[in-house]
């Protein structure tokens, strides 16, 4: 069956890239409309748009996808529940197109409420007290994002009742701002964040999918859609920015201390979410979505990738014992290094050419040197992670007594090879083809070789002092290994706001007052 | 215009300690565009119409005054899709009115910081003088 639905989606992804090649080259758009019922001057379509946004990302989503399709096969084949995985992962990625190419608000929130329910059921899938936690957690936040939503679409209609994308409305500032907040809590921007490296209790092939290319992006490219309304808010967008630099410092404070591989890997996709909400809240919509089809490419690639390791450790997840994982799976091993140099930025990677990209351009926006300072510290920890990856996978191999050894098989390993191949052809071809009107300005020599310097710091540090620059501070790892207890805060608020809510709701309305006006007059 | 990054360490606080000498990304500048100039300037012509632009299909952020040689470019991409590497010269041309225009913008900016800089010195002389 797997193989049957990555056929499926291999075709659509195929048919998807010739469409976008197509459109991109002819500068068109196709819009599809089909009329549901009018009412008076309300009308319900289901349309789609289709332009070069919509459609690359679709590319993007089902190359990934498909590859997934194939890999979960491997990696789940010891759980008899697949065709359940495969309904749910199915049904996920239809929520995810869905929400990529409508246009109406409407029909789109059926989408985006199906990706909040369906990676609920997806990371409770091992069924145990940790995922069911973590899916709880995620499942309240994402609610919270839809509740807005449904604000937002009231808000809309009021204006415009044919809540299409494409109105010609003047937004009022509470519709901006409820906007922001619905995509902010699905994309894990501060103080929306802890939910995302809790998820990691789903199985890799679900965090390859969903937790690093099509979840956790589908809020900041539905910013990206609705830019037209969201940038007529200057100061809201100074408040996003300020917001998406502290979710990439938080994530990158956490990645320090943190030593699950899972959850190191799920705060480097918040650091890099925050990069991509920085780059659109200053004005870079192009590059940030430039930035978020090759962080979808290489971070499904590092999650892949380090799944087969974790098969090798009997899903231990701990990144002292990477090295171990890795003397089994060598071919693994070299294209996970593939995907850490996208993240460190090497030259003609695509990581390098959207990413760097980015922090030229931003000399040329009118921010502060605070703004400037904190996204080269947020750099600093992104090559400070990926080099404790380097790390520890050179380190002596020690054998565990639990190790077991997986052949890994041709096909699998083929999947990875597309992926490889996707992140080092991605970027160019971005670039030249489709992205063609990025106007290259020109920086100073001193801007130009931070990213460099930095990389070269973090490098010399690692090799000259021989182990990693921790704390030893027991209150530092207490403190930064519970995600500075923000967890904890939301996971509080939030269930018990919603307990106490529905139990004073129920008090009141069921067995209050319609049990007095139902029952009560004797 | 004007990050921090671009300018000198010295320069960058201007905006807390002196915010009347920092231009406005915002607003209109203070100054007359040809205040000091007894000969006048050259006026910046577009070349390409907007009929030009339009079967271009040149989105409106592109449509500046380098947009001639954009629609040069985008003619030889279709012409010769894909390979874009005979482009070359067209795409360095547009690269190259870019820059230059983003030098003369960062001239204006500066024109008129410096302009500032120059009324607040003669306010603060003039204040000594009535002290």
């Amino acid at each position: 069956m797997h193989m049957i639905w990555f056929t499926i989606l291999f075709m659509l992804f195929t048919f998807a890239l010739i469409l976008a090649t197509y459109l991109t080259y002819m500068s068109q758009t196709v819009y599809l409309s089909f009329n549901i019922f009018s009412l008076w001057n309300v009308d319900m379509n289901v349309s789609f748009y289709l332009d070069f946004m919509s459609l690359w990302f679709t590319v993007v989503v089902l190359l990934i996808s498909s590859v997934v399709m194939v890999y979960s096969y491997f990696y789940m084949a010891p759980y008899t529940k697949s065709v359940y995985f495969l309904w749910l992962t199915n049904l996920f990625i239809l929520s995810m197109l869905i929400v990529i190419n409508m246009s109406n608000l409407f029909f789109l929130m059926l989408g985006w409420d199906g990706l909040g329910l369906i990676s609920f059921f997806l990371i409770v899938y091992y069924q145990n007290q940790s995922s069911i936690t973590s899916g709880m957690f995620t499942l309240l936040m994402n609610r919270i994002g839809d509740s807005f939503f449904l604000v937002t679409i009231m808000v809309f209609f009021y204006s415009s009742p044919v809540l299409s994308m494409h109105t010609s409305l003047k937004p009022s500032l509470l519709m901006v701002v409820l906007m922001v907040l619905t995509f902010m809590t699905k994309s894990a921007i501060y103080p929306f964040s802890p939910w995302l490296p809790l998820a990691m209790a789903a199985p890799t092939p679900i965090s390859a999918l969903v937790h690093s290319s099509t979840l956790v992006t589908a809020g900041l490219y539905l910013m990206m859609r609705y830019s037209y309304l969201l940038y007529s808010s200057y100061y809201l967008m100074k408040l996003l920015l300020i917001l998406s630099l502290f979710t990439s410092f938080y994530a990158g404070m956490n990645s320090i201390f943190e030593k699950d591989m899972k959850k190191l890997i799920a705060l480097s996709t918040l650091s890099h979410l925050g990069f991509i909400g920085m780059a659109f809240s200053v004005g870079l919509l192009h590059l940030s979505f430039f930035h978020l089809l090759t962080h979808a490419l290489f971070k499904s690639l590092l999650f892949m990738t380090m799944g087969d390791i974790m098969i090798n450790l009997n899903h231990a997840q701990d990144i002292r014992y990477l090295s171990s994982g890795m003397a089994y799976t060598p071919m693994s091993c070299t294209i996970m290094y593939v995907s850490l140099l996208n993240l460190l930025g090497i030259p003609n990677m695509s990581g390098y050419f959207s990413k760097d990209l980015v922090l030229e351009m931003m000399n040329y926006s009118n921010v502060s040197f605070v703004v400037i300072f904190m996204m080269f510290l947020n750099v600093f920890f992104t090559y400070y992670y990926t080099y404790q990856l380097f790390f520890y996978s050179f380190q002596p191999i020690k054998v565990f007594p639990y190790q077991i050894f997986h052949a890994p098989m041709l096909l699998h390993t083929l999947c990875l090879f597309i992926m490889m191949a996707s992140t080092l052809v991605f970027g160019f071809f971005y670039l030249s083809h489709i992205s063609y009107m990025l106007v290259y300005l020109p920086v100073p020599m001193a801007v130009k070789v931070i990213p460099p310097v930095l990389n070269l710091l973090v490098f010399s540090m690692l090799y000259l002092n021989g182990k990693m620059f921790t704390s030893n501070s027991p209150l530092l790892n207490f403190y930064f290994s519970n995600m500075m207890f923000l967890s904890n805060v939301m996971m509080t608020t939030s269930s018990n706001l919603y307990y106490n809510m529905s139990f004073m709701l129920v008090k009141s309305t069921e067995m209050g007052l319609l049990n007095f006006y139902l029952n009560g007059f004797t | 215009m004007g990050s921090s990054t671009s300018q000198y360490i010295l320069t960058f606080t201007e905006s807390w300690t002196q915010p009347n000498v920092v231009p406005s990304v915002v607003d209109k500048p203070k100054h007359d565009p040809l205040e000091g100039f007894e000969s006048g300037r050259q006026e910046r012509v577009r070349k390409a119409t907007d009929e030009d632009l339009y079967w271009a299909k040149i989105p409106p952020n592109r449509r500046d005054y380098c947009a001639d040689h954009l629609i040069e470019y985008q003619r030889c991409r279709k012409l010769n899709y894909p390979f874009l590497s005979e482009c070359e010269h067209y795409k360095h041309e547009w690269d190259h009115c870019q820059n230059e225009d983003t030098i003369s913008r960062m001239k204006e900016f500066e024109r008129e910081r410096r302009l500032l800089k120059r009324d607040e010195r003669k306010r603060l002389s003039e204040e000594t003088a009535m002290e």
